[in-house]
């Protein structure tokens, strides 16, 4: 009995130091003589015991623990608003825009499978074409109106995805900002021009 | 800052997953770049004169045909691989057994589509 003690508080502060407990070293020194294992549990049931109002609450386990809603102060919100903790983190991370470029890549690749269809068959065969016949059946209205739907919607669809591009392999902000501006601004152009250039033929 | 960021193309060993993924942005760009000799076309059919005369001349070359023909097959494999991945993002064909095979089946489709369009254009 005294050996197996011996050894079991030899074993005690060792334990304690890996936990970094002072507690748990000070109460395993004061019950040397009971088994350093008993004095562990003593002083992790005597923690938290000290912090309880009620001690029944562990006791009884069908006990609902009932917590006041409160309602959060205007007050406060307007002080976070006002922080500028919020300022630096508004508008960064996962919450920007991500959801509907995502979103509208899909879609306009969705309307794109007729339309390219249409134009991969149309188009190739009027590339040879002399310009009255091309101007004849750009200024057919259902050509134009298909014509015009498909270079808006695949210019959408291009922009999005070379941004995608350039965000994945630009790697400085500043040039990489430029980039995408100026592929948005050749689409809106290229969009812009060949609609006019339609309109003209049809009229 | 020189931490590495992704993707890390080089890093790993050429797979139909990977291969027909790179495949998906080049199309793309290469189809961007059509998009706008196209915007171009129309707008020079709508000027006329001399400049829908060099536009055609450049587009009926050789050298035009011979891009026109790489485009409808650009076209043809990214409207295959971007079905492909609509049912990817519907949460369709996930498994990687599935995933190869659709990957080839793409492949295919592009043959097809790229046959398809250039015989309905030449036999018409």
């Amino acid at each position: 009995m005294n050996d197996k003690g011996k050894n079991r508080q030899d074993d005690a502060p060792a334990k304690a130091s890996e936990k970094t407990s002072a507690v748990d070293a000070s109460s395993a020194q004061k019950s040397a003589d009971d088994s350093a294992v008993d004095s562990h549990n003593e002083a992790r049931e005597k923690q938290p015991a000290n912090d309880h109002q009620d001690d029944d609450a562990g006791e009884d386990g069908n006990e609902v623990i009932k917590v006041e809603r409160t309602p959060t102060s205007p007050a406060l919100l307007s002080q976070l608003r006002h922080s500028n903790h919020y300022h630096q983190a508004r508008g960064l991370g996962a919450g920007r825009a991500g959801a509907a470029t995502f979103r509208v890549q899909r879609l306009t690749a969705m309307a794109l499978i007729p339309l390219a269809i249409w134009f991969a068959v149309s188009v190739v065969r009027m590339s040879t074409a002399s310009q009255a016949a091309a101007a004849a059946w750009l200024a057919w209205p259902v050509n134009a109106v298909i014509m015009a739907l498909f270079i808006v919607i695949a210019l959408r669809h291009a922009v999005i995805g070379l941004q995608i591009i350039l965000e994945d392999y630009v790697h400085h902000e500043g040039l990489r900002a430029v980039c995408v501006l100026v592929v948005k601004a050749i689409g809106l152009l290229l969009g812009v021009g060949a609609v006019a250039a339609l309109i003209h033929l049809a009229l | 800052m020189s931490r590495p960021l992704s993707p890390h193309l080089t890093w790993y060993k050429p797979q139909i997953t990977s291969t027909l993924s790179i495949l998906h942005r080049f199309t793309g760009i290469v189809l961007a770049l059509g998009a706008v000799a196209l915007s171009w076309w129309v707008a020079a059919v709508a000027i006329g004169g001399e400049t829908y005369a060099g536009t055609a001349w450049l587009y009926t070359s050789i050298a035009g045909q011979i891009v026109l023909f790489g485009w409808t097959l650009a076209l043809a494999f990214h409207l295959s691989n971007g079905i492909r991945h609509l049912f990817w993002d519907a949460g369709i064909g996930f498994d990687m057994p599935t995933v190869n095979r659709s990957g080839i089946a793409v492949l295919v489709m592009t043959a097809l589509l790229t046959l398809a369009v250039w015989l309905i254009v030449l036999l018409a």
